[in-house]
């Protein structure tokens, strides 16, 4: 058992994170018995565990599921009950038996005191049977008992034949004792001392001698062995013959001049080991290290399912067991929908009528804002609350791709829950018929836009703060360019590429501007009258050419055709256009329609789309569209958590 | 050789015959080709219209009915709505009327689903808002004539004579009971010449008695409408050297506005 010992800001924590591959150093190599670590990245790493300074749980898993979950997303070609063994015998090795079920909350919650979330945060490295532990500040605000129970568990690992790195700022005697080897690190990453910890007193003899203030104090630490007396020696200030501390200026600050510089620890040390290190080790570079590469596992299909399912089943029970999100989901979308359409129920005419409301085109766009506000707002702390689990489960190879997915998975499902309430309500109160499956599909498609961008969002920011920051210049976008607000015609014209578009070539990549669009003419052509009268038409049709091939004779026709004229009228009956249509969003697309047919080019609000030679209903070309738009969105995120996550 | 030669004619002589076969199928049948021949192709209720140069253009937009015309959404009805507000198009662009013509437009586009005719007069909406933007109200009398065309080719040649009789219907309906209207308000007898339609109520009448779709005939809106048209058809015939009274154009109001009533109910 390595401690590694240092003032705060010396870089222990840095050199741990380099050791464990989690972040790369800019110069000088790591080898392990003489192979070079990052060129045999993926071997060393199966056999290397880190436990970092954070926690790395998740607060709203039990503490059972937290290791269960961890094991079955890496090893997930095991049988079951082989990884159940597997996590109780871990679960009693840290002594956390009687905790199992325990949710393991919120750090402020207290469901599991300082030293029990430290060893449970052992235990999920201890499920892959490491044979080096890196562990950060494993006893950092600990309790004394908490400490030492953590230093008992990991020096009977030590007896187990493991290799146990530690930092550690200031242990006790007992403690002390306890390890094998002491590395003492100085400012700026500089080495005081490597050694055994009763060899390390004596090293530091020769400075004692020099002290002259403080020196019976310093001494008295020296007979008790704490760790005091080397930072007392290491950082010993330096005096003036009058007693007086001496200041210095470093990196623009005034701070008491040290006796001893860092400079002048790493040189003695250098003088003490250099020559025991060249008698002793060679060390093996890169050469002979070929032999140790090993290809990464492919996981089989069914690995990949398990594993995914796996994925989806956390992501699943940390949503459903966070009380916010459930509030969010299941009142703030309806109570949205309410404050919403209530809002806009308006019309000209005494008794209300969606037929006649103005306020239709309003609603429709409101609402796609607000589900692309909601998608974001469920999505956007999800990396960014994982974000040191995630590192750490990049590093075990965990597929990026089936996290990344059963987060989308979840998100959109809770999207379409939210979809399903919000339209159920409004519909109610806006007297909206015949549009439940694409005002449900829409509102879910700008939900999961919200989602995809949220997800994207989280992948890249650090810090809870730009979240605030960043939200307006998502949103203001989707606002000013989704074709509500302004129109088109009325932008600055230099956002016009080519003149003659009618819509700004930047505004295609607004996906509120496709949304919108999409529903408004579902909402104008698409309702259940137009769908049910569309297969008469085609009936229609298909008569009218019976005829006029001659298979059908004048009165079969004309007998079809009264019962065609039967079908329309019970149409018109069960879905009145009058009230299933409205008025001013029929006029609208209509004349869009009109113009499309006239200049046999795109327009915006128009029913059709022209792609090619073929033609196009918008609300299906538009969903495609949005489907295309967050799967791109989706690859971007994907590639930064794949290749460009990193601390 | 001359068997090769002979093979090779007896097979193109085949697909000859094959292919004149097929064309024959694509001929109406006789009984087919007669009923479409006795449904009688209308004029325009233009004619009517022209008196309209000698009037002022406020007094053309005051004869543009202020409400605008709405029914039950249905097929027969909607055919006959078309077809009024075709003529209220005619009318309003006449006399210039840019927000009553907004009003019209809005409500031919929400007919045009049931009788299948969405890309006919979306195209003429489109058209129409154009040309009001534009102040260019010749083109605008000419493309609403166009248009109208165009709906009327459609139906005829989709064998739907029953909607393109019903829809003319209505455009004529319209066409006299506003003229007459106007006429009432400024009576001349010289004016009301353009009344003098006896041919084209004559041919509408025969085609709406033609019209044996079970659907249709059975509807009582439908057979009022036809009882008045008769009516009318039958005042329009008593006129004096092609003029009529004071008291005939009043009457032809009162029975235009019964047959629009008709289908309002």
């Amino acid at each position: 058992m390595v401690a590694i010992m240092g003032q705060s800001g010396c870089g222990k924590s840095t050199l741990t994170k380099v050791l464990s591959t989690e972040i790369n150093p800019s110069y000088g190599q790591i080898t392990v018995d003489g192979k070079d670590l990052y060129s045999n990245i993926n071997y060393f790493l199966e056999h290397m565990a880190y436990v970092p300074q954070d926690d790395l749980l998740y607060p709203n898993l039990s503490v059972n599921e937290n290791l269960w979950y961890r094991i079955r997303l890496r090893m997930p070609h095991i049988q079951q009950a082989l990884l159940k063994q597997k996590v109780n015998n871990i679960l009693n090795q840290v002594g956390l038996s009687h905790h199992r079920d325990t949710i393991v909350g919120e750090f402020k919650k207290k469901n599991l005191s300082g030293g029990e979330r430290k060893r449970l945060n052992i235990a999920l490295e201890l499920l892959f049977e490491p044979t080096i532990i890196i562990c950060d500040e494993p006893t950092s605000g600990l309790s004394f008992n908490d400490a030492e129970q953590i230093i008992d568990i990991l020096t009977t690992l030590c007896q187990q034949g493991k290799i146990v790195i530690i930092t550690i700022h200031q242990p006790n005697s007992s403690i002390y004792r306890k390890f094998d080897r002491v590395l003492m690190m100085d400012m700026g990453g500089k080495l005081a001392f490597y050694g055994n910890p009763t060899e390390s007193f004596p090293y530091f003899d020769e400075e004692l001698s020099q002290l002259t203030i403080r020196r019976a104090e310093i001494e008295r630490k020296r007979q008790l062995m704490t760790s005091d007396y080397f930072y007392d020696i290491i950082t010993y200030p330096e005096f003036t013959s009058r007693g007086d501390p001496v200041y210095e200026q470093y990196q623009k600050q005034v701070q008491q001049k040290r006796r001893f510089s860092p400079d002048y620890w790493r040189d003695k040390f250098k003088r003490k080991m250099l020559f025991e290190l060249m008698q002793n080790e060679s060390p093996d570079t890169g050469g002979r290290a070929a032999g140790f590469k090993r290809i990464k596992k492919r996981l089989s299909p069914r690995s990949y399912l398990v594993s995914l399912w796996s994925f989806i089943s956390r992501s699943f029970r940390m949503k459903i067991r966070n009380n916010t999100n459930n509030l969010i989901t299941f009142f703030e979308a309806p109570l949205l929908g309410l404050i919403i359409s209530f809002i806009l129920r308006f019309t000209t005419s005494g008794s209300y009528s969606y037929h006649d409301n103005s306020n239709i085109f309003i609603y429709i766009f409101v609402s796609i804002i607000a589900f692309i506000f909601l998608g974001m707002s469920n999505s956007i702390e999800e990396i960014l609350r994982e974000r040191k689990i995630i590192l750490r489960e990049r590093l075990m190879n965990l597929k990026m791709s089936s996290y990344q997915l059963s987060k989308l998975l979840i998100l959109a499902l809770f999207g379409l829950i939210q979809a399903i309430l919000y339209h159920f309500i409004a519909a109610l109160v806006l007297d909206i018929r015949g549009l439940a499956f694409y005002n449900v599909m829409y509102f879910f498609f700008a939900s999961l836009i919200g989602n995809s961008l949220g997800l994207l969002t989280s992948a890249f920011i650090k810090e809870n703060r730009a979240i605030i920051n960043l939200l307006p210049l998502i949103l203001i976008p989707q606002i000013i360019f989704g074709g509500a607000v302004i129109e088109f015609e009325r932008m600055n014209r230099s956002l016009k590429l080519y003149e003659k578009h009618p819509v700004p070539e930047v505004v295609q990549l607004i996906p509120s501007r496709w949304l919108f669009e999409g529903l408004t003419t579902a909402y104008a052509k698409n309702t259940k009258f137009h769908r049910a009268l569309a297969r008469v038409q085609k009936k229609e049709l298909t008569y009218l050419q019976n005829f006029r091939n001659a298979t059908m004779n004048y009165d079969e026709f004309q007998t079809k055709r009264s019962e065609l004229y039967h079908a329309k009228s019970e149409i018109a009956e069960k879905w009145d256009p009058d009230q299933i249509m409205n008025s001013y969003l029929n006029s609208a697309v209509s004349l869009m329609d009109g113009r499309v047919l006239n200049s046999d080019r795109n327009e915006f609000l128009s029913s059709y789309k022209l792609l090619g030679t073929k033609r196009h209903r918008t609300w299906t070309f538009n969903a495609m569209v949005i489907l295309f738009y967050v799967l791109c969105l989706n690859l971007i995120t994907w590639t930064k958590l794949k290749y460009f996550f990193k601390e | 050789m001359k068997t090769r030669l002979i093979i090779a004619m007896v097979l193109i002589l085949m697909l000859f015959l094959f292919a004149c076969k097929k064309k024959a199928e694509q001929v109406p049948n006789p009984e087919m080709a007669e009923q479409i021949t006795t449904f009688a192709p209308l004029p325009s209720f233009k004619e009517v219209y022209s008196t309209l140069e000698q009037v002022q253009v406020k007094d053309i937009s005051a004869a543009v009915p202020a409400t605008t015309y709405k029914t039950k959404q249905e097929d027969v009805r909607n055919a006959f709505s078309l077809g009024l507000l075709t003529a209220d198009a005619v009318l309003a662009a006449k006399g210039r009327n840019k927000s009553k013509l907004s009003d019209i437009s809005s409500q031919m586009m929400t007919l045009t689903s049931l009788l299948g005719l969405e890309s006919e007069v979306n195209r003429l909406g489109d058209d129409m808002k154009t040309m009001i933007e534009n102040d260019d109200w010749e083109n605008l009398d000419k493309a609403l004539d166009a248009h109208k065309e165009e709906v009327e080719l459609k139906l005829w040649e989709s064998e739907n004579f029953d909607n393109y009789t019903i829809m003319l219907m209505g455009g004529w309906v319209e066409a006299a009971n506003r003229i007459a209207w106007l006429i009432n308000q400024n009576y001349s007898a010289d004016r009301t010449k353009v009344l003098a339609q006896k041919g084209t109520f004559s041919h509408l009448l025969s085609n709406l008695k033609q019209i044996e779709t079970e659907y249709i005939v059975e509807q009582e809106a439908f057979s009022k409408a036809v009882t008045l048209t008769e009516e009318l058809k039958n005042l329009l015939d008593q006129d004096t050297d092609s003029t009529y009274t004071k008291e005939q154009i009043g009457e032809i109001v009162t029975k235009t506005d019964a047959i629009k009533a008709a289908f309002q109910e």
